[in-house]
């Protein structure tokens, strides 16, 4: 554990410093919010499905931006080859790199989530959000279903890492493996914002859960084959 | 060969530092590598020359486990770079032409990350030694962007020697240095030439040959040449000239 925090630790520094991540994303997702709002004429009543899919693709979209320069940065200097030589296992270095995206990830999903009610639900109809009944549920999901995407996406952004065409790769190889935890976290969220009980979407919330644990775990286990031979 | 026991952490008893048995790579269908043999006892300093292409890099990346190997057997303190790679990585030491250092954390962050990786004891004391040793205390705190490629080289150096690696595997390690840079690795590659092993690869006759024991040449991923015995120096430069430009022959 320790040696997945320092890599978490580092990451953190890294970003702190050169403050390429986090701004970048946050602008992104900005502007896809505006880009979405104009083109649903700043009406309030669009139903609940398609603010969900609406704010899962602003966060998907801008993750992958993050994903991609996270392990750009490793490459600068090929200081992410010295780690490789040094007597760790290759499941700490993919799950303190996952840690530290998934963070990474969420802090800017956290920024945007205000804007996102001011855009799509400030005034909507039918909605409550009440702590306890929608907010703390809706980031639940979204914490759930960021695990979800980040995990797949730090596991080929590192594969991506070595091909030339690393910024196209990384949503090829992304996308179509995440639309079963899109789909999902679409669905939860929707059914949060119409106010459904638990017990509505509760399946779908164990599905999510489920598909996060096997990916992390495949991931960390597969991490040490995708690595193998991206020496210098 | 012997074979490791688990947890073991230091070199195989009575076993040479590295051993090659036709060991072999290919980039696709592109031979790096044809059959590389060689062995390299505890305490031996190997130069390496070889024109550009020769395939000097891609054997020490097989030998410090970056690479897999294509064929053939490779053990290093007695382990096999295929399947024991974790023990080979506590005891080798690896200095490149590349850096390979976080540019965004200071020179003392860089050396604690990976230190703290080896699990070195003393971690802070032992950053602050080696930081003397290559003469870069005073630099500390500064962001490893900030600093020269010279300097950058000494700290990688510095990284490169924290954990007290039995094994070192030198990858051009004197281009880009300056005057002083290069006076300082090699005053430190002279002082541990009693107690570690060294693998280098360099196109520099002088510098190649000041410090070694023995001596190889490969070309287009053979062994052309190789010497237990330490040749002069223009002797030397006329079995380089002549090895590389024939392409081969022992």
């Amino acid at each position: 554990m320790r040696k997945i925090l320092l890599i978490f630790r580092k990451d953190f520094l890294v970003e702190w410093r050169s403050k390429q991540i986090f701004p970048t994303m946050f602008v992104f997702s900005l502007l896809l919010l505006l880009v979405f709002n104009v083109a649903f004429e700043f009406r309030s009543d669009i139903n609940f499905r398609t603010v969900s899919a609406v704010v899962w693709i602003t966060f998907i979209f801008s993750g992958l931006l993050a994903l991609g320069r996270s392990f750009s940065l490793e490459k600068e200097n090929n200081a992410f080859a010295f780690l490789l030589l040094t007597p760790v296992s290759r499941s700490y270095i993919y799950l303190g790199k996952l840690l530290s995206n998934v963070v990474m990830v969420l802090l800017s999903e956290l920024f945007i989530l205000p804007l996102f009610l001011l855009f799509f639900l400030f005034d909507a109809k039918g909605i409550s959000l009440s702590l306890t009944g929608a907010v703390l549920p809706f980031l639940g999901v979204v914490v759930l279903g960021t695990i979800g995407f980040v995990s797949l996406g730090t596991f080929f952004s590192s594969m991506a890492l070595n091909t030339k065409l690393r910024d196209m790769m990384l949503p090829l190889l992304v996308f179509p493996l995440i639309i079963p935890v899109v789909i999902t976290s679409v669905g939860i969220c929707s059914s949060i914002l119409e106010g459904k009980p638990l017990d509505y979407y509760s399946f779908s919330l164990q599905v999510l859960v489920s598909f996060d644990i096997i990916f992390v775990l495949l991931c960390s286990l597969l991490f040490e084959y995708l690595i193998e031979d991206s020496g210098d | 060969m012997k074979k490791s026991s688990e947890g073991e952490n230091d070199m195989q008893p009575g076993a040479f530092a590295i051993e090659t048995r036709g060991l072999e790579k290919q980039f696709g269908f592109f031979p790096v590598l044809r059959g590389i043999d060689f062995v390299v006892g505890q305490g031996e300093f190997l130069t390496i020359f070889g024109p550009n292409g020769a395939g000097k890099s891609t054997l020490l990346s097989i030998l410090s486990t970056f690479i897999k190997p294509g064929g053939g057997e490779v053990f290093v303190a007695g382990f096999d770079v295929s399947r024991e790679k974790e023990q080979i990585r506590k005891l080798i030491g690896f200095i490149s032409h590349n850096t390979m250092l976080y540019e965004n954390l200071t020179a003392r962050e860089n050396l604690e990350f990976i230190g703290a990786f080896y699990e070195v004891p003393d971690l802070q004391e032992r950053c602050s030694d080696i930081l003397e040793r290559v003469e870069l205390y005073a630099k500390k705190d500064a962001l490893v962007s900030t600093l020269s490629f010279g300097t950058r080289q000494r700290l990688a150096i510095a990284r490169t020697l924290l954990h007290d690696p039995r094994i070192l595997f030198l990858d051009e390690p004197y281009s880009g240095l300056d005057y002083g840079g290069a006076a300082i690795l090699t005053s430190i590659l002279g002082s541990m030439k009693m107690d570690k092993t060294v693998v280098m690869t360099t196109h520099n006759v002088y510098e190649g040959l000041s410090l070694c024991d023995k001596v190889a040449i490969l070309d287009h991923g053979e062994v052309v040449y190789s010497s237990a015995q330490k040749p002069g120096r223009d002797e030397f430069q006329d079995i380089y000239m002549s090895c590389v430009r024939s392409g081969g022959g022992q």
